[in-house]
């Protein structure tokens, strides 16, 4: 029942094998010499400041969140598109709603100040 | 031209004034000023009732709609109105203690709402992706309630406890609905049994561990051991009220799913998932209740009841019969009862910043509060299925129907646990008895509570008097 | 409704109830008022008590005044009580005991008059209940029912070690009483599975095992049998179930209020009666020799431990433990004499044993001490409260013209002439016999003869209230003793009945 995906699993360890192949073969022939500057992270010679790990305000992940949220809720607008001459006015109805419940959502965060940035 | 599937609007019309309440809650809120909050949730609570008239109006009446997807039939608007009782009582409960611990904000109740709202839907499910949403919609509700105490860190890290472990069942869930719909090809519970018996060789091992796991997301929910470690910090670490509303409605609308996957969509393997979840139901109650005996905090001691109390209500599922089915809604409606009443009396007694509940708290209640102590005395006697309350007629009806269903072993067990549970209930019945051993903590009386305590206080007196007219409903 | 048109029964349970309601409603402020209440609503109890033995009709055996209401139809579940000759005077003696034991409330003080007596007057209701219940699950019900008063009147009032004793009580009698309830439920299954009728009712159960139409197998039979006997032999408590008993006794407050009430805790002998022996005749046959030596040693050892105790609650607690096993032993006899015995031996212990548990209590009040050896030579001092003791000392060790010997030695008879039992069981319970006697009189001995203790206080005889509740109990002891048959003939043909069906049960063996 799932011979087409045999392929698919070859494929995978086909791609592991390689990976680790070409890691040990250039860790084992090839030579090393490592330096202070070979070793650090931009070869450039620039000092790396702070860790990479930055703290930044959680409103930007607020932000993203309601983008998300918006976002895919579009995502019904595409096969809606493509169909909605297809479904008429009962589809128009529930499109309707579902963008009125959207609406409500909206209004909510936006009253709710979830928009303001300071 | 597509032709949309006909909407049945009575079967839909009670998840219409509930989720349609709701949002519109949602925007009138806004207009609400803070310190008024009450008055969001008083409409609540009428949302509430209208939607449990809808029920009442139910009462009898069985069919489908969107394809199959929704069904409506007794059982399910029993179980939908307990729901609806719980979530009313929940709101009357905690309209005055969220004031009182400075988190009173508008979106509780509308909260509230949406959670029942989920809980509706699931119980009215009859489609896997169906529940699976509405799952996802009560879940998510109750992970913020869990976390509405806000700054308190307790209840921060229930919330966030709570989420790890839903969102950790959810993918089980999720999981067990692909391997089903690959192997049956569908996800409505009716297909998935027409499709059963038709099922051979590897597919009815998908089908098989499909269900295994869909009873381990549900399990999760329900708090069946073992995936019951989640409930004792949760409890312990929500706003009192929300512990309340959490320990009986979920319970009562997961329990209500998992029947119907368990008897509609996979009554066919019945003989492989009854002795599974005959194991599971011992292990709940015998977990539960040991883990109750040694708890020195009410509200854990509480939870660790809960789990115990889920034992007994797989007996219904077990027994899979019309007398199991029975005996499972009294079971929820009398121990929704006595959990709130339980919980009511500690809401009673909780003032700000007071967040370990000790028993000793508890101690010398009667000499300050006949009043709550006779609530408290009805709750644990209930819970412990003493006579003449609802608790005793409902442990009755699920002992009969494992037994007929032929699970003697069973009905050993659940005495067995019920006398372990006996003990725990009393200890604290006789501590409220006794002389106080502490400062007396402050008492709150306000009439949303007191009318909350008194409805749940009366509701396990008439069931435990009066209890044929909810026994042979279906 | 019955054959009178009134529900006499039912009104004998309503009663302390509705009693019970009205002292919790009456403001503290009115202790009067809330003593008027309790005490009309037990004497009304007893009233109606004296009203079914005037309507009782001995000549009949089976069930009688019946009143019975569906209560979940579905179930075959019904709200039925009635009595018979086995529960008739256990209800008197019940409704009796009710109004004593307000007196010894009044009598003792203590902090929450209201609330003592409304539990007190709710354990009756739930006792006479038990009595009367004719459906299985009913009896449950009230037999449940008395857990929470008792546990309640011993967490609350009673001494240092009040809690522990209250939960031990109530872990014991409720993990015993859940047993029984897998006995019911496997009793209404199989009569339901076999008859295709699903009921509790105690009659229609009783007839369908009677007349065969239910056939339980043999290991099914033993194990109900069990699962009652377990619940029962816990709530009596039969040897060696009995250290909830006397913990709950030592425990318990001084005034005796409580031992009192306690008293008519024989409901675990009568529900081996009413279904281990009229049930499960067969499982009774089977296992009455292993019950008659536990019973056997419940009476000796109860007898030997009561005789090296200083506390007179305590000796009085083991008497008890050592008169039950003597009324369990009568119970399995299964013959007409052991039970009867039996019965007579309930109510004649709990009216002396309840007297004594008194007279300790008031003696306690005024020495503020329970030890027989802060006590000695107080005839002179109290001679009323002396003379009613040694009446009931003698009445309980079975001295011939009062209460206790006709009890006795009907279940020796009983025994002795038993096909199950014989005559060793009889000649060693007898030993203990000879041991009541012995700790009997000699705490009587040392709390009333000899020399006065200088150390004490002089003593006060007993005022009015006590000789009344002394008086009350006097007067049984001393009718049944002199006339027994005022008893017996009203139990006979019901006991005859059950003895004959045993009877043909084992012929048919």
């Amino acid at each position: 029942m799932l011979d087409p995906y045999v392929p698919i699993l070859v494929m995978l360890g086909v791609a592991i094998f390689v990976a680790i192949f070409v890691i040990t073969v250039s860790r084992v022939l090839g030579p090393q010499r490592p330096t202070r500057r070979k070793l650090m992270p931009y070869e450039s010679g620039m000092e790396p400041i702070g860790p990479a790990q930055r703290r930044f305000p959680v409103k930007f992940n607020l932000v993203a969140m309601l983008f998300i949220l918006f976002d895919i809720e579009v995502i019904f607008l595409f096969p809606y598109a493509l169909i909605y001459k297809d479904l008429g006015v009962p589809g128009l109805i529930a499109m309707g709603t579902f963008f009125i419940v959207l609406i409500i959502g909206m209004i909510y965060e936006w009253k709710r100040g979830a928009l303001t940035w300071d | 031209m597509i032709t949309l599937p006909v909407i049945d609007w009575t079967i839909v019309a009670q998840l219409l004034v509930v989720f349609g309440g709701a949002t519109v809650l949602l925007l009138l809120d806004l207009a609400i000023p803070a310190g008024r909050k009450q008055v969001t949730a008083y409409l609540a609570l009428l949302v509430v009732l209208g939607a449990a008239a809808v029920g009442v109006m139910h009462a009898g009446v069985s069919g489908a709609t969107f394809g199959g997807t929704l069904r409506l039939d007794p059982f399910r608007t029993a179980v939908g109105l307990v729901c609806l009782a719980a979530a009313a009582l929940s709101i009357l409960l905690a309209v005055t203690f969220l004031g009182r611990h400075q988190i009173e904000r508008g979106e509780f109740a509308v909260l509230v709402l949406f959670g029942v709202g989920g809980m509706l839907l699931l119980v009215q499910a009859a489609d896997l992706v169906v529940m699976f949403l509405s799952l996802a919609l009560l879940s998510i509700t109750l992970y913020v309630l869990a976390g509405f105490a806000l700054p308190e860190p307790r209840s921060e890290e229930a919330a966030l406890k709570y989420l790890l472990t839903g969102a950790f069942a959810t993918g089980f869930l999720v999981f067990g609905i692909a391997l089903i719909y690959g192997a049956t090809g569908s996800t409505t519970l009716a297909t998935i049994a027409a499709a059963g018996p038709g099922l051979t060789g590897e597919y009815r091992l998908y089908a098989a561990a499909g269900l295994l796991l869909l009873v381990v997301g549900l399990g999760y929910k329900a708090s069946l051991v073992p995936f019951h470690m989640w409930t004792p910090d949760v409890y312990d670490g929500a706003p009192t009220p929300v512990a309340a509303f959490m320990s009986v409605a979920s319970k009562a609308a997961v329990l209500a799913a998992l029947t119907h996957v368990l008897l509609v969509g996979f009554g066919e393997l019945r003989a492989l998932w009854a002795p599974i979840l005959a194991v599971v139901a011992a292990a709940t109650l015998l977990v539960g209740n040991i883990g109750a005996l040694v708890q020195q905090n009410v509200k854990r001691m509480l939870a660790y009841s809960s789990i115990g109390q889920a034992g007994f209500l797989l007996f219904g599922p077990i027994a899979a019969s019309d007398r199991g089915i029975d005996a499972l809604v009294f079971y929820l409606a009398g121990y929704t009862a006595a959990n709130l009443a339980a919980f009511a009396v500690l809401i009673a007694l909780e003032a700000r910043g007071e967040t370990e509940w000790s028993m000793a708290r508890l101690s010398g209640l009667w000499q300050r509060s006949p009043g709550l102590t006779l609530a408290l005395a009805l709750a644990l006697l209930s819970l412990a299925g003493v006579p003449p309350t609802a608790g005793f007629i409902a442990k009755f009806a699920m002992l009969d129907a494992v037994w007929q269903a032929g699970y003697p072993a069973l009905v050993v067990l659940g005495v067995v646990t019920s006398a372990i549970a006996a003990a725990y209930y009393l200890r604290v019945l006789l501590r409220a008895a006794g002389p106080a051993e502490t400062d007396a903590p402050p008492m709150f009386g306000d009439w949303p509570l007191r009318l909350g305590m008194a409805l749940a206080a009366l509701a396990i007196v008439v069931l435990g008097l009066a209890p044929g007219w909810l026994l042979s409903f279906s | 409704m019955n054959q009178i048109g009134f529900p006499l029964v039912s009104l004998a349970i309503a009663l302390p109830a509705l009693g019970a309601l009205l002292v919790w409603l009456t403001p503290a402020s009115q202790t009067r008022v809330a003593r008027g209440f309790a005490m009309l609503s037990a004497l009304g109890a007893l009233a109606t008590a004296v009203a079914l033995v005037a309507r009782f009709d001995a000549s009949q055996a089976g069930y009688q005044l019946v009143d019975s209401v569906a209560w979940v139809a579905a179930w075959g579940l019904s709200y039925t009580v009635s009595v018979d000759g086995i529960s008739l005077w256990l209800v008197v003696l019940t409704t009796l005991l009710t109004p004593v034991s307000l007196m010894a409330s009044w009598n003792a003080g203590g902090a929450h008059p209201r609330l003592q007596q409304a539990l007190l007057l709710l354990l009756a209701g739930a006792m006479t209940g038990v009595f009367v219940a004719q459906d299985m699950l009913l009896f449950y019900v009230f037999f449940e029912l008395t857990l929470v008063p008792t546990a309640l009147l011993i967490g609350i009032w009673g001494g240092d070690d009040r809690r522990r004793a209250a939960q031990t009580f109530l872990v014991y009698t409720f993990a015993g009483s859940v047993v029984m309830l897998v006995g019911i439920v496997g009793l209404y299954q199989a009569h339901g599975v076999q008859t295709g009728i699903y009921t509790f009712d105690l009659a229609t159960v009783l007839a369908s095992l009677q007349l065969g139409a239910v056939q339980l197998p043999l290991e099914t039979e033993r194990m109900l049998f069990a699962a009652f006997l377990i619940a029962f032999a816990v709530k009596l408590p039969l040897w060696p179930f009995h250290s909830w008993l006397t913990t709950a006794h030592t425990a318990a407050p001084s005034s005796g209020v409580v031992d009192i009430a306690g008293m008519v805790i024989k409901i675990g002998a009568y529900g081996l009666i009413r279904f281990n022996v009229q049930l499960f005749p067969q499982a009774a046959a089977w296992a009455a020799p292993a019950i008659g030596v536990l019973a056997v040693i419940g009476v000796l050892y109860g007898g030997w431990i009561a005789f090296g105790q200083r506390d007179m609650k305590r000796i009085l607690a083991f008497a008890t433990v050592s008169h039950l096993g003597l009324i369990v032993l009568g119970i399995f006899a299964l013959n007409p004499q052991g039970l009867s015995g039996a019965l007579l031996q309930m109510i004649s212990s709990g009216i002396t044993t309840g007297a004594l548990f008194l007279i300790v209590g008031m003696l306690a009040a005024r020495r503020d001490s329970r030890d027989v050896q802060h006590f000695g030579g107080i005839w002179g001092q109290a001679p009323f409260l002396g003379s009613i003791a040694l009446v009931m000392v003698l009445a309980s060790i079975g001295l011939p013209g009062l209460s206790g010997f006709i009890g006795e030695f009907t279940i020796m008879l009983g025994a002795w002439i038993s096909p199950v039992l014989g005559w060793t069981y009889v000649s060693i319970a007898v030993i203990g016999v000879v041991l009541a006697a012995a700790y009997l009189l000699r705490m009587f001995r040392l709390v009333f003869m000899g020399p006065p203790r200088e150390a004490g206080a002089p003593l006060r005889d007993a005022n009015t209230l006590e000789s009344l509740m002394l008086g009350v109990l006097l007067v049984p002891t001393l009718v049944i003793g002199l006339y027994p048959n005022a008893l017996l003939l009203m139990m006979e043909p019901s006991v005859q009945q059950i003895a004959q069906q045993i009877g043909q049960t084992l012929a048919s063996r």
